[in-house]
């Protein structure tokens, strides 16, 4: 696909694990994008205004030539399909299957277990528990089976010597601001030697909220 | 000689089912091996070298190599036995399959299964499992009924069967026998189920179906 008249849109919240994947996809792919700000922690994307842009109420979306697309696993895939330079999977299916469980292990065996409606509903339930609490066993479990993955396939990066899309997932479930504060990425060797070399890379530079219009 | 592709799976485990719909969808051949995630076969020592994120399903392939994680185990699938496609050619309806497949598995099934109950059960004594799924997935089933109304035919993506109804089926399944949905409130997904689940490859996949079934 040609990029010369392309509008690609970025509905986000910078500092956000989910939205920045999505946002460190586009970099790496050196695709110029707008982004739109929707202010997460205080549950913009439930307004009417951005029910308008996007009745699934969802962030981070993509909008691509007048399409949104969700999830950002299902963006990434898209992403290299259109944009064939810069990949981001590797190349054979066996590797590519490897680089995706990385991905998804983060995506529905880490993320889910720091959301802001988990710990709405735990506390319908359990008064005195923080977010800490709430969230660590589920943590500990995600985050030891990610390092045990990178720990066999990883080298500087997540998957080998080379970026995926798995380092895009793997970058901001530590440096995430939604899950900075209830991990840390001492813990995890593996997963450590990667964020580092990581921290790095321009294109997963940290974009403060603040520096949102 | 090889051995056969084996499917480390449990009759009741939604995301096991998931593979198991596709592997019957794509006609491919496979063992089925059987872990009671009920008695905590997925943590035993016995079963962690096969299993290496404690979790079902496990694709193990002829040459011993294991796969995780049902969509990347998907994709593989789909990427190694091409012949009955399960994603669009368009690539703007492929992304919306995967981003109902990803809506499912990541922020829907996630909060219903045994590690989420094992955990809040130390700390509520009578914890309802029902009513808590009932009120984390409200309006992700919303959601699931918003994009299938927008692109249902006779599946969930116009008349062709996608990884999205290989999604969509176990998860309405498990929610209607174990969380009391009332799918009567979900017009276009109930109607979507229903065209899907008598057929013979959605029906061999069933929990009751399966050998180890209890």
């Amino acid at each position: 696909m040609s990029t010369s008249r392309l509008a690609i849109r970025l509905y986000t919240y910078r500092g956000y694990s989910a939205p920045w994947r999505v946002s460190i996809m586009l970099k790496l792919k050196q695709l110029h994008y707008q982004s739109f700000f929707v202010n997460l922690p205080k549950g913009e994307q439930l307004s009417n205004m951005y029910s308008q842009i996007n009745p699934l109420q969802i962030v981070p979306t993509l909008e691509i030539n007048g399409e949104l697309l969700h999830e950002s696993m299902a963006i990434a895939e898209y992403l290299e399909e259109e944009f064939p330079r810069n990949k981001l999977f590797p190349k054979s299916p066996l590797e590519k299957s490897i680089v995706r469980s990385m991905c998804e292990t983060v995506n529905s065996g880490i993320h889910p277990y720091h959301a802001s409606r988990l710990y709405r509903y735990i506390h319908n339930y359990v008064n005195d528990i923080n977010r800490q609490e709430i969230s660590e066993p589920f943590l500990e479990r995600g985050f030891t089976a990610l390092n045990t993955l990178v720990e066999k396939h990883g080298g500087d990066y997540a998957f080998g010597n080379q970026v995926t899309i798995a380092d895009a997932f793997i970058y901001p479930a530590f440096r995430g601001d939604d899950v900075s504060y209830l991990v840390s990425v001492d813990k995890y060797p593996a997963l450590k030697r990667v964020v580092e070399n990581l921290d790095k890379l321009p294109e997963f530079a940290y974009e403060h909220p603040d520096s949102q219009g | 000689m090889q051995q056969k592709l084996r499917l480390y799976t449990y009759f009741r485990s939604s995301t096991s089912q998931r593979i198991r719909i596709i592997l019957n969808l794509k006609e491919i051949d496979y063992e089925p091996k059987f872990i009671n995630l009920l008695q905590g076969e997925h943590k035993s020592e016995n079963h962690s070298q096969e299993l290496p994120n404690q979790a079902v399903p496990a694709l193990h392939l002829q040459d011993g190599t294991i796969l995780i994680e049902s969509m990347a185990i998907a994709e593989y699938l789909e990427e190694i036995y091409p012949e009955k496609k399960l994603l669009p050619q368009d690539p703007v309806l492929k992304a919306k399959v995967r981003g109902f497949c990803e809506l499912i598995n990541s922020g829907m099934h996630p909060y219903q299964n045994l590690i989420m109950f094992e955990w809040i059960e130390k700390y509520v004594e009578k914890f309802d499992r029902v009513e808590f799924v009932q009120n984390m997935l409200k309006s992700e089933f919303q959601t699931l009924e918003k994009l299938l109304l927008q692109n249902h035919g006779k599946y969930s993506f116009g008349d062709e069967i996608t990884l999205a109804d290989c999604f969509l089926v176990p998860q309405v399944m498990g929610a209607i026998a174990r969380f009391k949905l009332d799918i009567s409130l979900f017009p276009t997904i109930q109607e979507v189920y229903n065209n899907l689940k008598d057929l013979p490859s959605f029906y061999k996949a069933q929990p009751d179906q399966q050998p180890d079934f209890k």
